[in-house]
């Protein structure tokens, strides 16, 4: 009895454990990318509109509108929350300094518009990334 | 005025909206906005306007396109605005430049610019990203946004990674500014006599700005410099006989910022210093020099906001200015020192992604900021050195 709510335990715990790593979100790119591996300053390069070229490739990022995934990998590459991505982007977009994101409804969305798009990349869950290259994690 | 609002407000629709731009037709990005805003202060202080009455003069509008290929990326933004006597709701070229970046580390870009200046200047006109209603007018007075907003020539940029998670922003401009008889600036440089400006300019505009973002996550420090080379103005001295031509030039109207902004959660700080100089040579057309004047601006603020949840953002600053002059001539002019204290709070609320409202306070401490024109005298010895300030605004960016 003992040994059989043990087993159920740790079946449990694996289960929560892979729960969690197949939320990790990482960057994807379009498959003109593969090949392509980006250190955390050049993800920061490139989410902040600094570098604008990947690849031989212009970057097109692709984001969701709503997404914790992307909240928290934003928050830890780039120091910004969702709001302050928007911001800063809005920011160099009215101002002559760059083209905007491309926002769609999902991640779903996300990874179709990415797969679709040269050059183009998104934050996504990292179960959801089908064949797509991951460039950054 | 109604129509071309009406015109930027229909094409957002037509190309629906997101929280960056209004939509994209063949690969080019459009967007814009449109506000609305009302002032009004206690006391028979006029500030940016006839604010002592309630002004609803208080407007900006713009509309914008991108196209990026490669290393290429190519765009302009028509902007229309009106602050009191200023602007008109006449809809000019706000920035219209083409960019060639080959690498992270360098970038060209020509045409109309937004001038780089401290944390805020390129982006003053971009009401969605701030809670503030009015930025602090010591280092961003809105009368002089077509004096501080592009300039016509070219710039260098990029950013250039110096390890250890530290990054260096810089920016360096040389061209011109194109400058007004009836823009605000004409009225804030000729704030000593106000005699009728027929004529203001200047040769060449050169500077830049250098922003390190340090290892510290959310810390920036930076540094912004520009020199306008024979910067002056002609003026004529209609109470005199032959109306004689006064004029005042400066082979170089220096400015300089310091800024720092450090960025915790949902928490922005931000503190900004400097100061313009410039040493006038004064006199009239034809005639040998009657003197100088020696100007010194100092100016600073400090400032921060805080996001609370989706719908609402606070923010407060204080800002302090002071302007001096000095005269050597023959004649005994002593100017009096412009001085203004301005503390302030903000509250934003977004309605969606692109409707907000936004209300503020200031409690002003003297008042050396309020202009005193030929059209609009307002004496030094005639103002209310200790009055209030309501702001209120509605943007809708698309």
């Amino acid at each position: 009895m003992m040994i059989s709510k043990l087993f159920g335990v740790c079946a449990v715990a694996a289960a929560l454990a892979v729960s969690t790593a197949s939320a990790a979100p990482v960057l994807i790119g379009n498959s003109s990318l593969d090949g392509v591996s980006l250190s955390d300053s050049d993800i920061q390069a490139v989410l902040l509109g600094k570098n604008v070229s990947l690849g031989g490739k212009r970057v097109v990022i692709v984001v969701a509108k709503a997404s914790d995934g992307q909240e928290a990998f934003l928050k830890s590459k780039i120091g910004k929350t969702g709001s302050q991505f928007n911001n800063h982007w809005r920011k160099l977009f009215m101002t002559g300094g760059g083209v905007a994101p491309t926002q769609v409804a999902a991640e779903s969305d996300v990874v179709s518009v990415v797969a679709a798009t040269s050059g183009a990349i998104g934050i996504v869950d990292d179960s959801l990334v089908g064949g797509l290259p991951v460039v950054g994690k | 005025m109604k129509q071309k609002i009406g015109a930027i407000i229909a094409m957002s629709i037509l190309l629906g909206s997101s929280s960056f731009g209004a939509g994209s037709w063949k690969g080019i990005q459009f967007g814009g906005f449109v506000s609305q805003g009302y002032l009004e202060n206690t006391g028979d202080n006029d500030y940016l306007g006839e604010t002592s009455e309630g002004m609803y003069d208080f407007r900006e509008y713009a509309a914008n396109a991108s196209y990026a290929i490669g290393e290429w990326r190519i765009g302009a933004q028509v902007f229309g605005q009106k602050l009191g006597n200023y602007g008109n709701d006449e809809l000019s070229l706000d920035w219209a430049t083409i960019d060639y970046q080959p690498s992270q580390w360098f970038g060209v870009r020509a045409g109309r610019v937004k001038t780089p200046r401290g944390l805020y200047n390129e982006a003053l006109d971009v009401d969605s990203i701030r809670p503030f209603v009015l930025m602090p007018q010591s280092v961003y007075d809105a009368r002089l946004r077509d004096f501080n907003a592009s300039f016509d020539g070219g710039m260098v940029f990029g950013n250039v990674e110096i390890g250890d998670s530290n990054s260096v922003d810089y920016k360096l401009y040389y061209g011109e500014v194109p400058m007004k008889l009836n823009s605000g600036a004409s009225d804030y440089f000729n704030t000593d006599f106000p005699l009728p400006n027929t004529r203001i300019g200047m040769d060449t505009a050169r500077g830049g700005s250098l922003f390190w973002n340090t290892s510290i996550e959310g810390l920036r420090l930076g540094y912004s410099s520009s020199v306008f080379k024979d910067f002056g103005m002609d003026r004529i001295i209609t109470a005199w006989p032959g109306e004689p031509t006064y004029y005042k030039v400066t082979s170089g109207y220096k400015r300089q910022l310091f800024s720092a902004e450090y960025s915790t959660g949902d928490w922005v700080f931000a503190i900004e210093g400097g100061g313009d100089s410039a040493l006038y040579d004064l006199g009239y057309i034809g005639a040998p020099s009657a003197g100088t004047q020696d100007v010194a601006v100092d100016y600073g603020y400090v400032s921060v906001s805080r996001r609370l949840n989706e719908k609402f953002e606070m923010g407060a600053y204080y800002s302090y200015s002071k302007e001096s002059s000095v005269f050597d001539t023959d004649e005994n002019i002593v100017a009096p020192d412009f001085e203004q204290k301005d503390i302030s709070v903000s509250i934003r609320y977004d309605l969606n992604y692109n409707l907000l409202f936004k209300l503020e306070a200031h409690y002003m401490d003297g008042s050396g900021k309020i202009f005193s024109t030929p059209a609009y005298p307002q004496p030094v010895e005639n103002r209310d050195n200790s009055w209030t300030l309501f702001a209120v605004k509605t943007t809708y960016t698309f």
